[in-house]
């Protein structure tokens, strides 16, 4: 029997011995960054791509802080909501455990599209942050739609004049010339238009959706703790739920600017924001007594840098990115609104 | 009687068409390069439908529909937002505004007839 045990134990080291072995070979593997740090965000255990994705080993070692490498609050706000989901009682909200969001090195010179998850089995939670250098061909504003986009005039005008030349062959030589000129014009304009979408596609192939699918229930409900102590009065739809795909991150801080500046604006001590689950849309909707805001101001909102980003983005070019917009409207009894909308991921779920 | 059609937009090539398509259809066709132009057409006779771009330069599409959804005199026009921007949140914003009715570029021109007849019959 001892020398059975011993070579089970023999067996055991071995097992350990090979699975480290392993571990160590799949981290040393991966072709994006893994780095696994302490609840405090200490690092206590990465690979060699993390290691080259910060300058080397002098850079990056145990011990030190995640924070010297990349920017602290987008993680500390990937944490704050996963840990928010992992309390969650309700059970029938988004059991997602990671959650995507871009980052930026501390130095400034790499953007990074990250995954977090907590370690599962910890009483304190640890987590494993994984980084994909995306520098290379990260643009914060959706190209693509935009490149579509300016395929539309030129071949509405292109089809317009066809259709004239063609349904309505008796007009004049000089109208016919006029169209005829039209169709020419715009054919080169599609041409263009074609050399900048192919361009456009060939950056975009290499692009991965750094958006996280979620269900607005989680959404709100971390939006409502948020705001819980602010001068910003939130109340979340509660009636049905849906799943919208977002970078949590960068919402909270378009939502946290728009709020500051109506309340700047209209001089309000306070400002109400309702929440509701449209048939494509959800809406976020800041509402108070008195003017809407003008499309000056609702422009001047959208071009605004916020420096918190990661990549000091826009409030118009982070809105685009999850296919959504602002406007301010006046409705009765004196009240405005500035909404936010964004498209539905899926349709609404109950 | 006949009706009065504006054409707002600063790209001639599509205020050709359509100002050749409306006329017709038997509409009194005027058109403006601008929301600053369109403004004063607008104050100088009152149109009874607007085919309205979005994209133009010192005024939008959007201020422009929702200045005229604010005076009672303007109230009525009809308006057909006509835009190349192509997400779905921006034609809902089109309605929000005061639309009546959102038409995508590229579009079929007589999609914009049926629109404007359904609209002044």
């Amino acid at each position: 029997m001892p020398a059975v045990k011993q070579n089970h134990e023999k067996t055991d080291v071995h097992l350990e011995m090979d699975h480290e072995t392993l571990l160590q070979t799949l981290m040393h593997e991966m072709q994006d960054g893994v780095i696994v740090c302490a609840p405090d965000a200490t690092i206590t255990l990465f690979n060699q791509t993390a290691s080259d994705l910060f300058g080397g080993s002098h850079s990056i070692s145990h011990g030190a802080s995640l924070y010297s490498l990349c920017l602290q609050a987008p993680v500390e706000h990937a944490l704050e909501l996963l840990h928010y989901q992992a309390q969650d009682k309700t059970g029938a909200l988004d059991k997602r455990s990671s959650i995507q969001f871009m980052n930026a090195a501390t130095n400034k010179g790499k953007i990074f599209c990250c995954r977090l998850s907590l370690l599962p089995f910890q009483t304190e939670n640890a987590f494993i942050i994984i980084l994909k250098d995306v520098s290379n061909w990260y643009r914060p504003d959706n190209i693509l739609s935009m490149k579509t986009d300016a395929f539309r005039a030129p071949l509405t005008n292109l089809r317009a004049a066809l259709e004239n030349l063609t349904e309505h062959p008796e007009m004049s030589p000089v109208m016919r010339s006029a169209f005829e000129n039209v169709m020419v014009q715009e054919s080169l304009h599609l041409s263009e238009a074609f050399d900048s979408l192919d361009q456009a596609c060939k950056l975009l192939m290499q692009t991965q959706n750094h958006l996280t699918e979620m269900n607005s229930a989680i959404l709100f409900g971390f939006l409502a703790k948020h705001f819980q102590n602010s001068t910003v009065n939130f109340t979340a739809a509660t009636n049905k739920t849906a799943t919208v795909k977002v970078g949590s991150y960068r919402l909270l801080l378009v939502l946290d600017y728009l709020a500051s500046r109506i309340q700047h604006e209209r001089m309000l001590p306070e400002l109400f924001c309702k929440t509701h689950i449209g048939e494509k849309f959800i809406y976020f909707d800041f509402i108070w007594s008195g003017e809407f805001l003008s499309t000056a101001i609702v422009e001047a909102m959208l071009e605004e840098k916020l420096l918190s980003s990661t990549g000091e983005l826009t409030v118009a070019s982070i809105l685009h990115s999850m296919g959504g917009d602002i406007w301010s409207q006046q409705h009765e009894h004196s009240s405005s609104t500035l909404r936010l909308a964004l498209p539905l991921a899926v349709g609404i779920e109950k | 009687m006949a009706k009065h059609i504006l054409i707002v937009d600063d790209e001639p090539n599509i205020v050709l068409s359509l100002e050749f398509l409306m006329k017709k259809e038997g509409y009194i066709v005027r058109s403006a390069g601008d929301g600053e132009e369109a403004m004063q057409a607008i104050a100088e006779k009152t149109p009874d439908l607007i085919l309205l771009d979005v994209m133009m330069p010192k005024k939008d599409g959007y201020e422009l529909c929702q200045e005229l959804r604010t005076d009672t005199a303007w109230k009525e026009i009809k308006i057909i937002m006509l835009t190349a921007k192509g997400r779905d949140v921006e034609r809902e914003k089109g309605l929000a505004l005061g639309a009546d009715d959102y038409i995508t570029k590229p579009f079929a021109t007589q999609e914009v007839v049926k629109k404007v007849k359904s609209l002044l019959d």
